[in-house]
């Protein structure tokens, strides 16, 4: 055999094994979707804008207080949608005054006058830019360690577009769960409490803000309302000078979740208990009242319960997110879909049904049609698929196989069929203009090469456009067409060619089985 | 040697256009009409926003019990139907839940409520927002202007050799579109998809890519054709239904560079010739690779359709009207424009048929 045809019998042995080696046995070393081993996919979406609102609210609170101090007749100071703080006074302030002030508030922003009495404290567009680069990118670090809580193995959590989080959960179907981990903001607050509101919508008192408060209902489980509070805008004490959380079982049987707090926060929290005793302390998560205790001493050593009639595992999550600290912004669920584990495997069961039926029904007819060039055929196909496994199972690729893929992996065997369809028709046309098997075979792998190749460009293209923008299954079709169709190009062409040229260099053929 | 196709065989195929494409026009016009009977597409969640369940039943579910089951949890308005089996039932609700509610447990306790004896298993739930499906619905069209528009690009290089020429077509329509999507952000792509029909084809007609041409008409007739045939089967349009559009735009174009392959290869060949012979013999000798490589592609899909299980169903539907479809434009819809295009230009040359103005008066 000459070196040329060792070299490429070589090669195809190299990629054959190498294959093999990768993704033998396939059920651990292929990644799964989670269509087909279930589990659950959220999408988040980072609600960066009202996190500025905020954010916004207050600087706003401290210019007014600054602007006051100034001796400034301010009537007000709020956000001007997102575009930064309107200041409005009740007589024309001085401007040099104005400008002082808010050259002190420690920013690059711009003033203008709107009027005489109204002033407008804008933001940079860089700064809204940045503000939201950075809200995503913490809340995906926070999420991620969330995350880790659950124990799930290969979690996914990728950024997807500006404000976008996509999170894979393998083999979890407890949405709730997931969703009270991952989705609670947990913005702890302790806030004093004026008195209890009237109704839900009754207006509150200046410096007041009204909250819900929610108990748990002992027989569904489930949260229900218990009222509302006028509390103090103000909190006395805030989730991100906890150092500690963790949950302990009360006299009750039940779950709480125990605090503790840093040192300012400890000194805090002793001082707000000791000038307040006799009122209630709300203690707030995520702008819903929890519980409202009274303050009976006052508490020097910083440590805080929240009670809840918590069951070990929500006491536990509780404890999770408020030790991770609070999200940057609050988080809203915009896609959830869960596939428990029996789908999942039904799902490969009938993927793989479909794909042996559909070889078997190619092979059969190559091995009619075509007899011993059907069977080279066959053997390229078989390659084929060893190869696009062992593709898949690349570890640093990532690509995972859903059930969209598995059909792609059989679309891409029967276009694996159709390239050597290619060939052999062109073959058999030149045997017919009086060939020899030998030049017949090399015009009609050189002429169908064009046409296959433009064929599966314009298959691929197709794929990758479906790649950049699809999610979830519909991205796994995409990478197993785009591989399928790439390796078909090396097993119909290249490994059928090497064969034929095998078969010629071993004995003389005087007639092609075709 | 077994033979699909007897040799020497020519059937007259461009003969047939002419009924082919009426045929072709009815089954749009058709499809036109059921969608608009059908008061749009019908759109699964992904597109539409809202939530799917799917639940597994012990025993044959009655599926008049599950719906007065869901009216007990307010979900009385939702789609119920049996999934795949009598045993396997799909319930599609438009509304969302709100925030934090787990729809999937309240479902399932509202059946195990009125269906004591049965175990009723929860095999998937997905949710989808009205702001990610918008998104999603918006993403997916402008996949399929991104995919037509570089699949167009290609093949008038390919098949024109006009490197430049293709690039800068690219060029333009992207441009073009981005100008309109400047000057109206909230434009639906589906409008930009129509732009740029229009106006690749009038480049194409400007600059005589006639090759490339009758392969694009081919892939919006595949495309067309394959709506059609979704809205008259009344199959949900999904992500998977996307996918399955897309893959049409590449493959459907396999035979139709195949033929045309052969046409110019005869045009070189047997310059004298008739043009409209030319293309009729090589369709002719392409043709049992034509039959070959979809009747391959049909099998593989026809496994997919009856094995693949309920979920892939209208993908592999979409697929397999899709590529029948492919191969039918290939010589139906494509090659004959092939040979119109050449009619035309032949008469305008003779100056039998004044199109352009200034040429017919040159030339007298």
């Amino acid at each position: 055999m000459s070196q040329d045809l060792l070299l490429k019998h070589g090669l195809i042995a190299a990629v054959v094994i190498a294959s093999l080696i990768l993704a033998m046995p396939p059920r651990d070393k292929i990644h799964l979707g989670l269509d087909l081993q279930g589990g659950l996919h959220l999408l988040l979406e980072v609600q960066v804008d009202k996190a500025f609102e905020r954010l916004l609210e207050r600087r706003a609170e401290t210019l007014r207080k600054d602007l006051i101090a100034k001796g400034l007749a301010v009537v007000a100071v709020e956000p001007n949608g997102l575009q930064g703080l309107r200041l409005v006074f009740s007589k024309p302030p001085e401007r040099s005054v104005v400008e002082e002030v808010v050259r002190n508030q420690d920013r690059t922003g711009e003033l203008r006058q709107q009027s005489a009495e109204v002033w407008i404290d804008a933001v940079p567009a860089k700064e809204l830019q940045d503000f939201r680069e950075n809200v995503v990118a913490q809340a995906l670090e926070k999420i991620r360690n969330r995350v880790d809580a659950f124990g799930v193995s290969e979690p996914s959590i990728s950024r997807e577009g500006t404000q976008r989080i996509a999170i894979q959960l393998p083999g979890l179907t407890d949405t709730k769960r997931a969703i009270d981990l991952i989705g609670k903001t947990a913005q702890l607050e302790f806030k004093l409490v004026q008195s209890q509101a009237p109704s839900l919508t009754a207006t509150p008192p200046p410096g007041m803000q009204l909250l819900p408060m929610k108990k748990k209902d002992p027989r569904t489980g489930q949260l229900v309302d218990a009222g509302a509070f006028f509390v103090e805008r103000r909190a006395a004490v805030t989730g991100d000078m906890l150092t500690e959380a963790r949950a302990e079982p009360d006299p009750n049987g039940q779950y709480e979740v125990r605090m503790r707090l840093d040192r300012r926060g400890t000194k805090l929290f002793e001082k707000v208990t000791r000038e307040n005793v006799g009122r209630n302390l709300a203690i707030v998560l995520d702008d819903t009242i929890f519980s409202a205790p009274t303050i009976k001493v006052p508490i020097p050593d910083g440590v805080a319960v929240i009670t809840g009639s918590f069951t070990p595992e929500e006491a536990r999550d509780l404890a999770v997110v408020l030790r991770e600290g609070a999200l940057p912004a609050p988080v809203t669920i915009v896609e959830n879909r869960a596939v428990g584990p029996s789908l999942g495997s039904d799902s490969i069961i009938q993927g793989i049904r479909s794909a042996v039926l559909g070889s078997i029904l190619v092979v059969v007819f190559m091995l009619v049609y075509y007899r011993f060039s059907g069977l080279i055929a066959t053997v390229a196909l078989a390659l084929n698929f060893v190869i696009i496994m062992g593709v898949l199972a690349l570890p640093g690729l990532g690509a995972t196989l859903t059930l969209p893929g598995i059909a792609g992996i059989i679309l891409t065997l029967g276009m694996a069929v159709d390239a050597n369809v290619l060939i052999f028709e062109r073959v058999r046309e030149e045997l017919r203009t009086g060939k020899s098997p030998r030049a017949a075979v090399d015009a009609g792998f050189d002429r169908a090469f064009s046409a296959i190749l433009d064929a599966n460009v314009t298959t691929i293209v197709a794929a990758v456009v479906l790649f950049q923008f699809g999610t979830g299954p519909v991205k796994g079709f995409a990478v197993t067409l785009t591989i399928g169709i790439a390796v078909s190009m090396f097993t119909a062409i290249f490994v059928s060619r090497a064969v034929f040229e095998t078969v010629f260099r071993l004995r003389r053929v005087t007639a092609l089985s075709i | 040697m077994l033979e699909l196709i007897p040799r020497g065989l020519n059937i007259d195929f461009v003969g047939k256009a002419k009924f082919c494409i009426t045929l072709s026009l009815l089954i749009i016009l058709l499809g036109i009409g059921s969608v608009i009977v059908h008061g749009g597409l019908n759109e699964g969640i992904d597109f539409s926003g809202g939530v799917l369940l799917q639940l597994r039943f012990s025993q044959p579910a009655d599926l008049r019990g599950v719906r007065e089951a869901l009216d007990t949890i307010g979900l009385g308005k939702g789609i119920v139907q049996h999934y795949g089996d009598e045993r396997e039932v799909l319930i599609r609700v438009a509304q969302h839940p709100g925030e934090g509610q787990d729809i999937g447990k309240q479902v399932q306790q509202a059946f195990q409520e009125r269906f004591k004896d049965q175990a009723i298993e929860l095999r998937r739930v997905e949710v989808v927002g009205a702001q990610a499906s918008a998104d999603l619905r918006r993403q997916a069209l402008f996949a399929l202007f991104y995919a037509t528009l570089f699949t167009v690009a290609y093949i008038s290089w390919r098949f024109e050799g006009k490197l430049l020429v293709s690039l800068s077509m690219a060029v333009i329509l992207v441009a073009v579109t981005n100008g309109i999507t400047q000057l109206l952000p909230g434009i639906s792509p589906a409008i930009l998809i129509v732009v740029a029909l229009v106006v690749s084809t009038a480049l194409n007609l400007i600059l005589q890519l006639r090759f490339a041409l009758a392969a694009i008409v081919a892939i919006y007739h595949d495309l067309l054709i394959t709506v059609s045939f979704l809205s008259l089967f009344n199959v949900e349009f999904d992500l998977q239904i996307l996918a399955a559009l897309l893959t049409i735009t590449g493959y459907s174009l396999y035979d139709t560079i195949v033929v045309f392959d052969r046409i110019r290869e005869n045009m070189r060949g047997r310059r004298r010739e008739n043009f409209p012979v030319i293309v009729n013999n090589s369709i002719n000798e392409t043709l049992s690779r034509t039959v070959l490589t979809s009747g391959h592609t049909t099998l593989v899909l026809l496994a997919l359709y009856l094995l693949g299980g309920e979920v892939l169903h209208g993908f592999a539907f979409a697929l397999l009207i899709g590529m029948l479809s492919g191969t039918y434009s290939t010589v139906f819809i494509a090659s004959p424009i092939l040979v119109y295009w050449h009619t035309l230009a032949a008469r305008v040359q003779a100056g039998t048929l004044s199109v352009s103005g200034v040429r017919a008066n040159r030339a007298s």
